[in-house]
């Protein structure tokens, strides 16, 4: 079974240097662990959300917006796509993420056709 | 059908029906196929067992039986989904009258279920629905009536749970052992909820209800049986068995409740508290304790007492201190409280609890003021009795518990020379009331809330009911819809501007499982009703109630307003005081001064909004005008109502001012003014919701929206 693990945090919370270099390294040993396991298939990190631009096209017209789709606290910062034997595993594995500590992780299903 | 072969397949579906189910899950992967071939299986058994007599072992044969019957149904439709695979999995024994297979799996299977039914990745409500249907085989009809919600709504539940456990894959298992303690814990919560959903209800009220207690008894101790080293499922199960034996005692033959001290205690189950002593000492003796075994073994010292002044109060007293260290919670130490008024003396109680008063999430709770006002009492404080005394009945809601409270209440204020004479030396509401105390978790309510409008602004609110009646009247330039719903005394709804009838899909159920007549009016403009192009007025809306009542020949009804229905509704008593038996005022002003101004973009009242507004197009004969309707809604709250204090002063009618914490739109103050303002009006403060409460948290709104009806409507 294959879940998408959307990695959420909030921005504004300001980690000290010495949290920021934790998290930095508990995640490299995360994904070293999961990717030896064969659980992560693919992951990466995403820029903030001050980066994002959000597309619609309504009636032929693209209209370009500056940020986020949606203004909540949490913003998406990073993702993994996992294959795990059920969602107990996802959860097992999701729960040993070093963001899960302080920011929150949906996991999602894909949508197997 | 033979009586006998009828009572055979009666006691086999109780006792069979989820080890079925379960068996069938586990092969075929697909739980409405098990649960429909098993249900085909118990059809034929109605049909053969009175001519071929009850099988050996009836479960090993309705097994077979609905396992035929799946093999033959994914045969058929093998072509489209179904996995050769599967169906050979299948594929063991056939002749159901040869069926004395061992059975070996079966009990493990029936664990997995539960296991399944009780993931903490379901919703709290879809796992206590999902354990009924799968494990007790109640229908969802049953499932709906007995957690008053319409069928439609938990059939919703179910199909999503099942759902997701699919699309999510959720095991179907016994969890690994490192799982396991806290899995265990979820499935005991569960049936816990399940058994107080039961037990909280009076005598003589929906017998459904009721069955939720043996249902409960009966999975636990299955449970038991299935996980005999998990000292805290014989915990739970002894616990049920002790609350259960007073069954028979805890209420009279008038259905009044009967407090623990004056409980005929001769007619307690002695068998069911053997039985759970015997289950505690065992539980207590592993050395593993926890929160259940702690409150049986609490139930076990009032069994202990042969009469209610011989009660171990320091030991119980002792226990709950105990049980406030693994499970703090506000409601314990409530109980603590009460156990130490009684070791001590109501002044050392009523400290506790004053200082529990404080705990907001403590203020709406009717045990809280019942218990205040009860050691008040006993220390002869009699006004301040009094006044928590009517705190605690403007929070109960239920019947017996409200009779109860009022006789205490008549006591202290003598209003009734009789209610003095009461017997016994402690005639007390608080220790009585231990037993329901303990039964109240605070985490496990079965209460949805949709505290940010994502389920209304997604789905609206639940679907109403089928009308009992339903149609137009012309009057004043407009065709104003109504429909009325179930019998009974008649509580006129009246919803919020924008808004609709169908915004009360949560209080209508409520009021009909009540035994009340529940009638909807879309106010002109609104939803089904027309207007024509003159501005909106309150009295004009006020006139149109009216009229329906004449249309419906009722001489009086309750109504019960939201918004811009509370206006409507007090405006409809000062003009025709003898057509209103109360008003319930909702989240209204009655004049300019009593609104909030709203300065930035609030996520709920877009969500309200949005939802409006698909409503209107869905619902209206002008399905478009959406926009000029709300600017001449505007146009109308912008000025409208304006009552001042002389003309609430000529209020005639019973009303009480029911007010959101953190209401949107109306000033706290100008609730409190109107309080005040109305002769006799009572003043309620719903903690923790907004202007949307009987949306947001519709078991709090409907509590108090019951007791006020019930009130008014003698």
């Amino acid at each position: 079974m294959k879940y998408l693990l959307m990695i959420c945090a909030d921005e504004s919370v300001e980690l000290t240097p010495e949290e920021r270099a934790a998290v930095g390294s508990d995640t490299d040993s995360w994904v070293t662990e999961m990717d030896a396991r064969g659980v992560r298939l693919q992951g990466d990190r995403l820029r903030p959300v001050s980066d994002a631009t959000s597309v619609r096209v309504r009636d032929t017209e693209v209209l370009i917006a500056d940020g986020p789709f949606a203004e909540t606290k949490e913003q998406i910062a990073g993702y993994d796509i996992i294959e795990c034997a059920d969602l107990d595993e996802a959860i097992e594995v999701t729960a040993r993420h070093p963001v899960a500590r302080f920011g929150v992780i949906e996991v999602r299903p894909f949508w197997l056709l | 059908v033979t009586p006998d072969a009828q009572a055979a397949v009666a006691e086999a579906f109780r006792e069979e029906w989820g080890r079925v189910v379960a068996s069938l899950i586990r092969s075929t992967g697909d739980w409405d196929l098990a649960e429909e071939c098993t249900q085909d299986a118990f059809a034929e058994a109605l049909r053969r067992w009175p001519d071929s007599g009850v099988p050996r072992r009836p479960g090993a044969w309705l097994s077979t039986v609905a396992r035929n019957r799946a093999l033959d149904r994914l045969r058929r439709s093998r072509t489209e989904t179904i996995k050769l695979q599967e169906v050979t999995m299948l594929a063991t024994p056939t002749d159901p009258t040869d069926a004395d297979d061992d059975g070996s799996g079966i009990q493990d299977d029936r664990l997995r279920l539960m296991f399944t039914c009780c993931h903490p990745a379901l919703p709290l409500e879809a796992r206590v629905a999902l354990t009924l249907r799968a494990l007790a085989g109640l229908t969802t009809a049953e499932i709906a009536r007995a957690f008053l919600v319409p069928e439609s709504t938990m059939a919703k539940r179910l199909v999503r749970a099942k759902r997701k456990i699919a699309n999510a894959a959720i095991p179907y298992r016994v969890p690994p052992a490192h799982l396991l303690p806290q899995r265990v814990t979820g499935v005991l919560a569960v049936l816990y909820l399940l058994f107080n959903e039961g037990y909280s209800v009076s005598a003589g009220a929906e017998p459904l209800r009721e069955n939720l207690c043996t249902e409960a008894i009966r999975l636990s101790r299955a449970l038991v049986q299935l996980m005999p080293n998990e000292p805290e499922a014989a915990g739970l199960l002894a616990l049920m068995l002790l609350q259960h034996s007073r069954r028979r005692a805890r209420v009279d033959g008038e259905g009044e409740l009967v407090t623990l001290a004056d409980q005929d205690r001769a007619r307690w189950d002695r068998a069911e508290i053997a039985e759970a002593t015997g289950l505690l000492e065992e539980a207590l003796s592993t050395g593993r304790i926890g929160p259940y075994q702690l409150q049986a073994a609490i139930a076990a010292c009032h069994a202990d007492a042969t009469e209610a002044a011989t009660t171990d109060w320091v030991e119980i007293a002792g226990l709950y201190a105990r049980l406030a260290r693994v499970m703090p919670s506000p409601v314990v130490e409530l109980n603590r409280a009460v156990a130490v008024a009684m070791a001590d003396g109501p002044a050392a109680g009523l400290a506790l609890v004053e200082a529990l008063a404080a705990t907001p999430s403590l203020r709406g709770y009717h045990l809280l003021h019942a218990t205040r006002a009860d050691l008040l009492r006993r220390l002869g404080r009699r006004p301040e009795a009094a006044e928590s005394y009517r705190r605690a009945l403007a929070l109960t809601g239920s019947d017996a518990e409200r009779r109860f409270l009022a006789r205490r209440l008549a006591e202290v204020t003598g209003d009734d020379a009789r209610a003095r004479c009461e017997r016994g030396p402690w005639p007390s509401l608080l220790r009585d009331r231990l037993e329901e105390i303990e039964a109240i978790e605070t985490e496990a309510r079965v209460e949805t809330y949709d505290d940010d409008l994502r389920t209304f602004a997604a789905e609206g609110a639940p679907a109403l009911p089928t009308a009992t009646a339903e149609g137009y009247m012309e009057h004043d330039g407009a065709r104003i819809w109504y429909a009325t719903y179930g019998q009974g005394a008649p509580v006129i709804l009246l919803h919020g501007g924008l808004g609709h009838s169908g915004n009360w899909g949560n209080q209508v159920p409520a009021l009909i499982a009540s035994g009340y007549r529940a009638i909807l009016i879309d106010s002109r403009g609104h939803g089904r009703s027309t207007r024509d192009a003159r501005p909106f007025m309150y009295e004009q809306m006020a006139s149109d109630v009216l009229a329906v009542l004449d249309a419906l020949a009722v001489e009086k009804a309750a109504i019960v307003g939201w918004s811009d229905g509370a206006c409507i509704a007090l405006i409809l008593a000062m003009q025709a005081p003898a057509r209103v038996a109360g008003v319930f005022f909702f989240g209204c002003n009655m004049d300019p001064s009593g609104t909030k101004e709203i300065t930035e973009s609030d996520p709920i009242l877009n969500r309200c909004f949005g939802r409006h507004a698909k409503d209107y197009a869905a619902l209206s004969a002008t399905p478009d005008e959406f926009e000029p309707f709300a600017e001449a809604i505007g146009l109308m709250m912008a000025t409208q109502p304006n009552y001042g204090a002389d003309d609430l002063a000529a209020v005639r009618v019973p009303v009480t001012i029911v007010q959101s914490e953190h209401d949107e739109f109306i000033k706290r103050e100008h609730a409190e003014y109107l309080a005040r303002s109305i002769p006799g009006a009572d003043l309620i403060i719903l903690p923790g919701v907004t202007h949307f409460a009987p949306l947001q948290r519709p078991e709090q709104f409907n509590t108090i929206m019951l007791a006020f009806v019930r009130q008014v409507l003698v």
